[in-house]
């Protein structure tokens, strides 16, 4: 073995620590043979005393021993993080709303939420109403009673009294009867 | 004790204090060259332990982790200063206190011998890099066995080794070079 290559290994010798791998047979045999490193084996077992006359000393001033915040100022989420983070959210919603063009509404027909980012459903048509409005029906018995005769007449009296007594009856009904009456006559 | 501070007793962290404090004094002093930056690193040391004490899983390598961390400190220090230290300056007993030597009495020779030496071995250590410096410190004056200057350094064994021999080869050189033999 070359002399580098074994000098490199001397830590084992100089410390031969238990645990540690402990010098081969290769490295002791070239210490036995070769001058050169036992010399500098030697010097390093010397330095290694020259190193031990620095002794330890204690620090020249006694530490600072630091101590822990109070518990009040040691709360792992602080209220006033909690009112930034709300606050910095709240911006952030009224920031979508405008941008978006929100339109909110809350009334008889329940909660409706509409933004211009969603597509626009076609309008669907209205389906055609079960029961006249109160305008219609009376445009209606004016046409019937215009040109019926007065038994018809007394068929639509007797029909609006029904409407009267029953809420949400169905005036084409009526119409329907008129007009086969009038057929008839 | 580590366990108790560990789980929030202040008093076993003085305890610490005072048990770890002249270890990581040295360990600094040796590696800065001077008390006062020395004493400034403890500090800092002790400070960074109770911060981040909740970082150390096993309590058993509470050593390796605090000489970690003073040496991570003493390089913080190094690199702020311009270690500049050229092994000519004339030689300090003490840092400066050159009279100590100059009315030393002759009882009191072996003393000067010897401060003189730890002067000049101080100089042998600035003129080293920080990798075989540290390997030198961990191993000849905290005694920590090879695996555990590993550990500290957080390299395999055989870069352990590899540095320790190539630091004690280059205080060796240096103290030739400054007129001391080993």
């Amino acid at each position: 073995m070359k002399c580098n290559e074994i000098r490199e290994r001397f830590v084992d010798l100089l410390y031969d620590e238990k645990g540690t791998p402990s010098a081969s047979p290769e490295l002791r045999d070239h210490l036995r043979s070769c001058a050169s490193c036992q010399q500098e084996l030697a010097e390093l077992k010397d330095l290694q005393v020259t190193l031990k006359v620095w002794k330890d000393e204690r620090p020249i001033r006694p530490i600072v021993i630091p101590h822990a915040e109070p518990a009040y100022r040691r709360m792992r989420f602080p209220v006033w993080h909690a009112l930034r983070y709300a606050a910095i959210a709240a911006l952030v919603a009224l920031a979508f709303l405008g941008i978006s063009n929100a339109d909110i509404r809350w009334d008889q027909n329940g909660f409706s939420f509409r933004t211009s980012l969603l597509p626009k459903t076609a309008a669907k048509p209205l389906p055609a109403p079960d029961y006249y409005t109160k305008e219609e029906m009376l445009e209606v018995v004016n046409r019937v009673t215009a040109d019926s005769q007065a038994f018809n007449l007394m068929m639509i009296q007797r029909a609006m009294k029904t409407m009267e007594q029953e809420n949400g009856a169905d005036l084409r009904f009526v119409v329907n009867k008129l007009k086969e009456s009038r057929n008839k006559n | 004790m580590i366990r108790r501070f560990l789980k929030g007793d202040e008093q076993a962290f003085t305890e610490l204090v005072r048990q770890w404090e002249t270890k990581v004094f040295n360990l600094a002093w040796r590696y800065l060259g001077n008390r006062e930056d020395a004493q400034d690193v403890v500090q800092e040391t002790f400070l960074s332990v109770f911060k981040s004490a909740k970082n150390l899983r096993d309590p058993d390598s509470f050593p390796t982790w605090l000489y970690r961390i003073t040496l991570n400190h003493c390089r913080s220090r190094w690199r702020r200063r311009s270690p500049d230290l050229s092994l000519d300056d004339p030689l300090q007993c003490d840092e400066g206190g050159e009279k100590e030597l100059t009315f030393s009495m002759a009882t009191r020779s072996d003393q000067s011998d010897a401060l003189q030496t730890r002067d000049l071995i101080r100089k042998a250590l600035m003129g080293l890099s920080d990798e075989h410096r540290s390997a030198i410190i961990l191993k000849e004056y905290l005694g920590l066995n090879l695996e555990e200057v590993a550990r500290v350094m957080d390299c395999p064994l055989s870069t352990a080794k590899s540095r320790l021999y190539h630091g004690l080869r280059g205080v060796q050189r240096n103290l030739v070079r400054i007129g001391i033999r080993a």
